[in-house]
């Protein structure tokens, strides 16, 4: 009976019907399930009102709540650094590892993932570690090269901690998109890498023609990926900093934890998640609309 | 058939370039299946919910208020008696973070051994997310019978319903209070009821560093306040160090060190509280108050004198042992587990490391005790399970006798204490009689001044609002382990970032007891 | 672009390439040069940028827990972390979970962009979009409806369980990325085969597959290194070594009260060899992926 099913629609349940049920079971269906939660009031210090429907009230109150507008500020700022660079150092790196005759091309691939495929458990103690306030490397090196008088607490102090938050992360979540950048280098075809060199054209032109042009789809994807992982930037950032000084660090998907785990109230935590989901919806379509425009010209 | 009609919605089976035929059809179905599959989980769920703890649970809550300071050792009649049928072999389940988990697990081997008719099981989670995991166990279902707890999650546990208190059903478990240094005995209660016996208890230590002291020419630790910034000074001009005073204020520990500058500003206990017993309001926005020249010994600490760095309020107990081990302070307020690895063999500063009472009137200091739990759960399987938690509980957390490893409030002794002490962690410092067994002393000797520590002991002050218990609602303006407004605020006054006046620090008061206000308007009964 | 013309080019390339081998191979020797130190060294300062008493005790305590609980140095048994006792098996369940994951990416991945974009059929863009933007959500928000499923699947404290959530939260990506890298991809050979007969399946792993192979590669590191590395699922769903992953355990040691700072980077280095190791392998397939296509060409 099998056989009698056309060619096409079993390739089609073969392919899909495994990973769509078990997207749909583990990450749909909790995903529609949690927008419901956000609507009720789920706050194990109120055990009365437990699982009513409150509307949008979890909304409200995670809006008006002591953290909302502070954390967005932070966020935004945050977001505003690490996602340019790691859009354009990724793209960079890649095309450097790209180049056949680039002597250093081997030895960059062969370390360009470290970073990302470490835990990040790992990554976040390992860096701690370097910043420590008293036996750490920076302070080591900037003190004996003459650089600062005193060991200074890095992460005691705002700015400083910020900075080493978007360091840690950059390092982690670069080389990612670099895999993507380069994956799809490799899948350039032949013929208009020997076009482009035929016709002589420069490197600027090259990049601009060549490369832009093969890339853009990709460049899309990262875009999106980094901007929805900055967005929701939590579990590096939690081990290094735990939020910062006095919540400094503390971007908006942390207050879900907050929400969620020490406060204990799902509620809200479900509502300020669906409201991180939309922003990155309504940022992905931004993207998608702009690399439309992009192409039209 | 189903299988045909599929068929004939099939076109054409060429692929093109681009754009194919429509597989509506496909579509369709696909949706069907999905929506199918979807509708059956939820409504699954949905039934499966309304007979589980998941469901919406009919609760009243009423605060009664009582004020238990008394400790009695008369064992009343158990308020709560459940018989069932004996003969099967009893499945105990504990939970516990994961400190000390071999040790703790070698015992319970031992104990299942001599107590065949019960299994003993033993679950552990890391201590960071350990009250979410737990959580995460109750509403889920899955057996847990005793666990390790602290006196924020113990009020949270029984306001939800899944904890009830050992003493209704085993009042015996009284016996321990007996042995508990005073500072310690409020934190096994909630609401007037005990709700188990401790794990642990530790207190915030003041720690420093001999061969600094000397160095600077100053005889003996510092007594007052005062005599600490002096001190503090001393040693700073000489060079010794650049930053003498570490606190542990990161990590969990914020509270329960904040609480030691706390004490040591008062001179009576009943001065200590930062809110009021009976109708819970706060005491704390005047100057007299020792929460005020807490944060004023601070704040003139680390921006005025610079004696201090705002490394403190990160520092973690590696850092923090580090630090004190490692000689970058003079003074470290200290939990009483970081004392012994700051001053062991291998670190830099060993045997040049002291302890001393704390600074201030009274020589108050915080403390804390971590009590275990037993769950309702386990109250609903009958009489056997809940003696098979109770023995566990004594097991870990009261006097056993060493042979038969049963209960013995007279003759028996703190095994698990005793188990502990090669590991590190709090020797026994919980309990009077503890401090006298020969290994006790032995190891802390070899790290502290038995003496000054028993002196110590007399004045310490649970940090976790004193009776009747910190109200359940607490930890949304503390943040418990974690962060939470309160929290957050007295940071950002101790990193400078609210100005360092004597109105800077009222203002930031203010704004913890109006936090305190809304919390406790939305959540206080 | 084969060549770098010009000497201004091949220099920023080069202080480029260097500055980012630096900056990724760093952190990880700090890490491994304190791990080799022994307990006052490790406390100097200025820091000690060589180990130059190197020891490696902190390896022999974390390996051999129960001997260093007995026989090590009085006062030493205050910074052994227990839970280290636990690592070999927390290791297996690790790999077994991450290889597991990684095979049912490869297979299912590809496969289902390859049905997204040759079998067009009705509302296949929303089901596409759909996978893809349910990765918006931030996880935390999705627990308690995913402890509901694994309640009633009865998944707690199973491999099992994390290998189904697993798969479910790497594969959107792996068919996002696969789907994006056909783009331009030409289908005349497909369809050729299609006219000459072969089924839908058989084009697939003759013709597709080999073709994407740096992507294979792609989402084949990126299933490994999401599933080995996760964390905060794998704390909240296990209870016990049968389930329980690595860095579960690794947050426990690195957490313990009283790890010496020594002793955390030897955790750290034991936690990044494994994905270091299968990436180095791993890396010759991405390479090889070039050669074969240019090749087939």
């Amino acid at each position: 009976m099998f056989k009698r099913i056309s060619d096409g629609v079993r390739y089609i349940i073969l392919g899909l019907f495994f990973p769509l049920s078990l997207i749909f079971i583990f990450l749909v269906f909790p995903i529609i399930y949690g927008i419901y939660l956000s609507f009720l009031k789920l706050d194990i210090h109120n055990p009365q009102l437990m699982w009513q429907f409150i509307g949008i009230g979890n909304y409200l109150k995670v809006f008006s709540s002591y953290y909302f507008e502070y954390s967005m500020i932070q966020t935004f700022l945050f977001c505003l650094a690490v996602i340019p660079i790691i859009i354009l150092g990724s793209l960079s790196i890649s095309l450097l590892l790209f180049q056949k005759n680039f002597r250093l091309a081997p030895s960059l691939q062969a370390i360009i993932l470290i970073p990302w495929a470490i835990p990040y458990v790992v990554n976040a103690s390992m860096w701690r570690w370097i910043f420590d306030a008293n036996y750490g490397f920076v302070n080591s090196v900037l003190y004996q090269l003459g650089i600062i008088k005193n060991y200074q607490a890095w992460l005691g102090d705002t700015w400083s901690a910020f900075g080493i938050c978007i360091l840690a992360y950059i390092w982690t979540e670069l080389p990612f998109c670099v895999l993507l950048f380069f994956a799809r280098l490799q899948s350039l075809p032949i013929d208009i890498y020997e076009q482009s060199l035929v016709d002589g054209a420069g490197v600027w032109l090259r990049f601009k023609e060549v490369y832009l042009v093969w890339l853009k789809p990709i460049l899309f994807v990262v875009s999106v990926w980094t901007t929805l992982r900055a967005i929701s930037a939590f579990d590096l950032i939690y081990v290094i900093t735990g939020g910062g000084p006095a919540d400094f660090t503390a971007f908006i998907s942390f207050f879900i934890y907050r929400e969620t785990f020490v406060f204990l109230d799902f509620g809200a935590g479900a509502a300020l998640s669906a409201f991180i989901a939309v922003l990155g919806f309504v940022l992905v379509i931004l993207y998608y609309k702009s690399i439309k425009f992009v192409r039209l010209r | 058939m189903f299988i045909k009609k599929l068929g004939n919605y099939l076109i054409d089976e060429k692929m093109s370039g681009t754009k194919l035929s429509r597989r509506k059809a496909l579509g369709t179905v696909g949706k069907i299946a999905t929506t199918a599959v979807v509708s059956g989980v939820v409504a699954g769920i949905a039934g499966y919910l309304a007979g589980t703890s998941l469901g919406p649970a009919a609760r009243t809550v009423t605060f009664t208020e009582t004020k238990t300071t008394t400790v009695t050792t008369a064992v009343t009649t158990p308020t709560v008696v459940i018989t069932t049928p004996t003969g099967k072999k009893v499945q105990v389940t504990f939970v516990m973070w994961a400190w000390g988990v071999e040790t703790f697990k070698a015992l319970l081997e031992e104990w299942n051994k001599k107590h065949p008719e019960y299994t003993a099981t033993l679950i552990d989670y890391p201590e960071a997310t350990y009250r979410e995991a737990v959580l995460g166990r109750f509403l889920a279902g899955e057996p847990i019978d005793v666990l390790q707890s602290d006196p924020v999650f113990q009020s949270e546990f029984y306001e939800a319903g899944y904890i009830v208190p050992m003493e209704d059903y085993f009042p015996e478990i009284r016996n321990a209070l007996d042995d508990y240094w005073p500072g310690y005995r409020e934190t096994c209660f909630y609401k007037g009821h005990m709700m188990g016996s401790l794990y642990y208890g530790a207190n915030t230590n003041l720690q420093y560093n001999t061969e600094y002291l000397e160095r600077a020419g100053i005889d003996e630790p510092p007594r007052t306040w005062e005599d600490v910034i002096d001190q503090s000074l001393k040693i700073k001009e000489k060079g010794i160090c650049d930053t003498p005073i570490a606190a542990f204020l990161g990590s969990y520990a914020f509270w329960q060190t904040l609480y030691a500058f706390i004490a040591g500003q008062a001179k009576n206990k009943e001065d200590i509280y930062l809110f009021d017993p009976q109708t819970l309001e706060p005491r704390f926005e005047t100057e007299d108050h020792p929460l005020f020249n807490a944060l004023r010994f601070l704040v003139d600490a680390i921006h005025k004198y610079k004696i201090m760095s705002t490394a403190s309020i990160t520092y973690t107990d590696v850092e923090v042992v580090s630090g004190m081990g490692g000689g970058t302070h003079a003074f470290g307020w200290v939990p009483w587990y970081d004392i012994g690895p700051a001053n062991s063999p291998g670190q830099p500063m060993y045997q040049k490391l002291q302890i001393a009472l704390n600074p201030g009137p009274g020589h108050w200091t915080s403390c804390w005790g971590r009590p275990y739990n037993v769950t309702k759960i386990c109250a609903n399987r009958g009489r056997e399970a809940m003696e098979a938690a109770y023995k566990i509980m004594c097991l870990f957390g009261g006097k056993v006798d060493p042979e038969t490893l049963d209960p013995d409030w007279k003759n028996g002794r703190w095994i698990l204490g005793l188990r502990i002490l090669p590991v590190g962690g709090t020797p026994l410092v919980w309990t009077i009689s503890g401090l006298d067994y020969p290994e006790t002393k032995k190891t802390i000797e070899s790290y502290a001044d038995l003496n000054v520590a028993k002196e110590q002991f007399k004045y310490l002050f649970n940090h976790q609002f004193d009776p009747p218990g910190p109200p359940h609602w607490i930890v949304k303006w503390s943040g418990g382990w974690g962060a939470g407004p309160a929290r957050t605020s007295v940071e950002s006054l101790l990193y400078g970032r609210r100005g360092t006046s004597n109105t800077d620090i009222m203002d930031v008061l203010k704004e913890i007891a109006k936090q305190y206000r809304e919390v406790k308007k939305e959540y206080g009964s | 672009m084969r060549n770098i013309n010009g000497l201004v080019v091949k220099v920023v390339a080069w202080i480029f390439g260097i500055f980012i081998i630096v900056w990724t191979v760093f952190p990880i020797y700090w890490a491994i040069n304190v791990s080799l130190m022994n307990e006052i060294d490790v406390l100097m300062k200025p820091a000690l940028y060589v180990p130059i008493r190197p020891t490696i005790e902190s390896y022999w305590i974390i390996f051999n827990i129960k001997e260093a609980m007995v026989g090590a140095r009085p006062g030493s048994t205050f910074f052994i972390p227990q839970a280290a006792a636990s690592i070999l098996p927390t290791l297996t369940n690790s790999l077994i979970v991450a290889i597991t994951v990684m095979i049912i990416n490869i297979v299912f991945g590809p496969i289902a962009s390859h049905i997204f974009y040759t079998v067009k059929f009705s509302k296949s863009n929303i089901l596409f979009w759909i996978i893809v933007l349910t990765r918006l959500m931030p996880l935390a928000a999705l627990l308690l409806p995913i402890f509901v499923i694994f309640k009633i699947l009865n998944l707690f404290n199973s491999l099992l369980g994390l290998v189904l959530i697993y798969s479910a939260l790497t594969l959107p990506i792996s068919i996002w990325i696969s789907y994006i890298n056909f783009e331009g991809f030409p289908t005349e050979c497909e369809e050729a085969a299609l006219v000459d007969g072969y089924s839908r399946l058989e084009i697939y792993y003759k013709i597709a597959f080999p073709l994407i192979k740096p992507i294979i590669a792609t989402v084949a590191l990126f299933s490994f290194i999401f599933a080995y590395g996760e964390f905060f699922l794998a704390m909240l769903l296990t209870s016990s070594d049968v389930a329980r992953t690595l860095p579960v355990i690794i947050s426990s040691i690195v957490g313990t009260y009283h790890a010496l700072p020594s002793m955390v980077m030897a955790t750290v280095v034991i936690g990044m060899a494994p994905p270091l190791i299968v990436f180095i392998l791993a890396r010759k397939y991405v390479i090889r992926g070039i050669i074969y296509y240019t090749g087939q060409r």
